[in-house]
Order: C-alpha cells, then structure tokens, then sequence
C-alpha cells in the first residue's frame, strides 16, 4: 500500500547571477515521498540537495512547481497559514552546535518550537523537556544543562528531541550524522529507526554516503547538476545504472571483512 | 626505521594525568599508517608532538620520538623550524582554513617556498606551478592567481597536498585530510595521496575516523581510544581478525553497502 505524503512536483528553482544571467539549481525536480519511510536525497556538494530541502521548508519560493503536502501546495502558502505549516515538517542540522543558542538551557531549546505556537505553559516546559530527552535517550537531567556542556553525539540527541516536540509528520535531516564519529553516527541511526516504528514518522535524509544510505533507507533519489538521475530501492544500491551512481558507489571503501 | 615513537606520553598544563600515553609506533620508509579513533582519543595529539606544535601547555612528558636517525625531543627552535616543512609536512582537515582569505594562493606559495629555501621569486613560482600540477589541478596559473574562497574544497586540499610535498618531505602527516570532503573527491585525494607514496616513497601518518580510508589506504593501522593505544598490527589483521573489543565495536559500526540493514 503506497501512501503519499509529499509530492514534490516539476521544482525549478533559479538564481540570479550579477551578470543577468541565472543559475539553475533544480531543474524540474518531482519526487513522491511515502509516509512512514525514509528517503534518501544523495549528492555531492553544488548538486542542488539544499535548495531543494529551503523550498521544501519553504524558506524561499521556486521559480515553479508545486509541493503538495496535506493537501495544499505548501509553496503558495503566505501569513498565518505559512507559519502554521511550519507545525508539521521540523528540521535536524549537520553542526548540532552551530543550531543551539549557546546562552540556552536544554530545557528551554527543546520546548523552544512548542512555546513559538502557543502550545506550552511556562510550568511545564520542565516536564515536556524531561519526557522528549527520555525519548531519545538522554538523562532527564540534561534540562538544566548548556548545549556546550555535552559531547556531539549528545547535542544531535537534543537537536531531535527538539524536532520532536511538535510531533511533525516529516523530519527533513540535513547531514545530520556527518559531523559525528562512526559508532554515535550508529547510535544515532538506530534511535532515528525507532522513532519511525514508534511514531510513523517520515524522514528526508540528505547525505552523501551511499554506504550510510544502505543502512537504513526506504527510498534513494540521486541528484546531480539540478536533476534526479536515478531512483533506487535502499536496499538494492548495487543495481545502479547511472554512470554518477556509480561513481558514488565505488567512493564508498568497504572493509571486505 | 624513519621513524620510531616509544612509550609516548603527552601532558597539558598542571594535570596529572596524561591526555595520552604509552604510545609506541615504527614506521619504515615508504610505509603507511593510519590512526584510527573517535574525537577525543588523542589521535591528533599524537601528529603534534611529532611535528612539535602541541598547543598551548602541552608538553611531552614522557619517551621518545626519534625520527630519521635525530632525536627530535631535543631539538631547538632553529631545528624545529629546519624540520617542518622540508622534513616533516602536515596536510589539514580544511587547507582552505590554513591559507590566508585576502592573499592569493600564488603569494602564499611562494613565501612558503622562499621561507623554505634560496629560490627567488621567479624560481619560486616556476616551481609552486609545477607542484600544482603535479596534483592534478587544472590550470596551474590561473589557480595562482585565485583567492582560496574560489576553489572548491577539493582543490583546496590539493593546493595543501601540493605545498606539504614541495620539499620533498620524507614524511607526511595527514590530520583528517578527507573528511571535510563529498566521497567522490575524498575517493580523488586518497588516489592521490597513494599515487605519491608510490612515486615518492614518501611515508604517511593518517589520523581519520573513516576506518574504510585507513583500511585501504595503510599497511598499518592504530586504534587508539581515550588516550592509549587499544589495538596496533598490520591493517589486515587489524580488520580482519581485531583482538581488542573496543576495534571490534569500531568496525561494526562502520556501515557498508550489503551490509546490515536496520529496515
């Protein structure tokens, strides 16, 4: 059964150069994103991944195209009504340091979003900050504490507890392992996995390791130049046609244990 | 042996305990080897004290570094300043971030070269451009003339990989020289950083924590954890038959295509 969440449909996005001319980012990008599955958005730097993931978060407008979500093209969408949207698709960063006011308390940056919408009392910031850190296993004592007062893989725990928060129905994870060594990456991994069985939630993983993507991926899109170029299940990577897939491919060292 | 570390122990400041200690390390002309740890296990430590630039308060506190024959604890300034550069050279994680934003890389180039060496300007640029190409960098002249925020990171890392290997330098040390990098361009730069082990017999110390680069790229690899060294052999026998529990829990986290799946 196929249920779709978001369709991302025929994006261009285009940029002025000073000289008149412009750059085009996307180039009539269209995705289906399933709910309840994680799907992967692969390329390298300059392939347009992160104007696709501002339009799909609706931080700028495409040239054209449409992104349907819950009915409506999110795109079009202005005032109250834009920032409503907002509710239902959150955000986790590469740099999980960079994301944080540092002068914030744990407590106060995870019920940050909540507190924004309305939708805590001071009084229970406390409590709502120590049921999300058990959520992502952390100690519920890290409320009190500053970001900087926690390792990186620590901080990356605090920045999904915060996602969390609002309970959206897509989490869109830019890198968001990239910055981590390999075993608290695999931590991270596992606690993403079980937060979707647990919570249907759906993911939009934008990486470069095809390796990682094999990991725990539904769903692979392979961007390059502004373009899709291959759409692939996560877990059959090797049948890649793509001459750009499969260069991606064999950048990947595996150990041959 | 070119260079041989015994019992190595680094200290910061007044604290007693040793951020990372009895560390031993052969390694022989033309050989690689690759450290391998998460943040914190005193990987990078480990490349400072060989290149005498711990930060700040560090100091070794204990053993020995001899390298091509000198001992390098009782060096001066005058031989630390002989040795880096010409001997011993270092490529970093961003060499971008090592360069100066408001000089071309031309200027840069040739002070280091003349800094290094009795070239004038002229020779000094003659040589900076063949370095370039030497790394495959497209339009050697045209990169001289370039600000380091207009190239990508790739060529960016291939200017630091051509400035570290000017001299010549018996030894190369590599503090995460791929990881700030998309993996097709990491795949590039280790191909290149191989091809001149191979021409130049050139021998490299690899601190990263992508255990796959260690393991193609090394002869030998480190594991190092918290500060000491858990486990140390030959890269094969490292991966494929790890002894230490902690190696172990390494290389399963490391996440391969065929692999395990967690959907």
């Amino acid at each position: 059964m196929s249920d779709i969440i978001m369709q991302i449909q025929d994006i261009v996005k285009e940029f002025p150069l000073g000289d008149g001319s412009t750059l085009r980012a996307c180039n009539g990008i269209s995705i289906d994103v399933e709910r309840g599955e994680t799907l992967a958005i692969v390329g390298e730097s300059g392939c347009g991944k992160s104007t696709l993931v501002k339009t799909i978060m609706n931080m700028h407008e495409p040239t054209s195209g449409s992104v349907i979500f819950r009915g409506k093209d999110i795109t079009k969408l202005k005032g109250e009504e834009k920032r409503q949207n907002y509710r239902h698709i959150q955000m986790v960063f590469q740099d999980p340091t960079a994301a944080f006011n540092p002068k914030m308390k744990v407590r106060d940056i995870i019920c940050e979003p909540l507190r924004n919408f309305g939708l805590i009392n001071k009084a229970d910031v406390d409590a709502k900050a120590r049921e999300l850190l058990q959520m992502v296993d952390l100690p519920e004592d890290f409320a009190g504490r500053y970001p900087n007062n926690m390792s990186g893989g620590q901080r990356q725990r605090v920045a999904i507890a915060r996602a969390l928060a609002l309970e959206p129905e897509i989490i869109v994870c830019d890198e968001a392992t990239s910055a981590l060594d390999v075993s608290v990456q695999d931590t991270i991994i596992e606690l993403l996995v079980r937060l979707q069985k647990e919570k249907g939630i759906t993911y939009l993983f934008i990486c470069h390791d095809l390796a990682l993507v094999h990991l725990f991926c539904h769903k692979v899109v392979v961007m390059y130049k502004g373009e899709v170029v291959e759409r692939l299940n996560g877990d059959a990577l090797a049948e890649a046609q793509h001459p750009y897939t499969k260069q991606l491919l064999s950048a990947v060292y595996n150990l041959d244990r | 042996m070119l260079l041989s570390i015994k019992n190595l122990a680094v200290t910061y400041g007044n604290n007693p305990n040793p951020t990372i200690a009895g560390v031993n390390l052969d390694l022989a002309e033309g050989e690689i080897v690759s450290i391998v740890g998460e943040s914190g296990s005193g990987k990078t430590t480990v490349i400072r004290a060989l290149l005498g630039v711990l930060p700040n308060t560090g100091r070794v506190s204990e053993g020995s570094i001899t390298f091509d024959g000198k001992d390098l604890l009782a060096f001066s300034t005058k031989d630390w300043l002989d040795l880096r550069g010409n001997h011993i050279a270092m490529i970093f994680q961003d060499s971008g971030n090592m360069m100066n934003p408001i000089q071309t890389i031309g200027k840069q180039f040739v002070e280091f070269i003349q800094l290094h060496s009795t070239m004038s300007k002229q020779e000094a640029e003659a040589k900076a451009i063949e370095m370039l190409a030497l790394t495959n960098l497209p339009h050697p002249e045209a990169i001289m003339k370039s600000y380091p925020f207009e190239l990508s990171g790739g060529m960016r890392q291939r200017v630091g990989i051509a400035m570290a290997i000017t001299f010549s330098p018996k030894l190369l040390l590599g503090d995460e020289p791929t990881s700030a990098l998309d993996v097709t361009t990491q795949a590039q730069i280790v191909e290149e950083l191989l091809r001149i082990n191979r021409e130049k017999k050139t021998s490299m110390i690899i601190v990263t924590h992508n255990i796959g680069v260690a393991a193609h790229m090394s002869d030998k690899i480190v594991v190092m954890k918290q500060g000491a060294v858990v486990e140390y052999g030959p890269a094969e026998e490292v991966i494929r038959n790890p002894q230490a529990d902690y190696t172990k829990q390494l290389l399963d986290a490391v996440p391969e295509i065929g692999g395990k799946r967690y959907v």
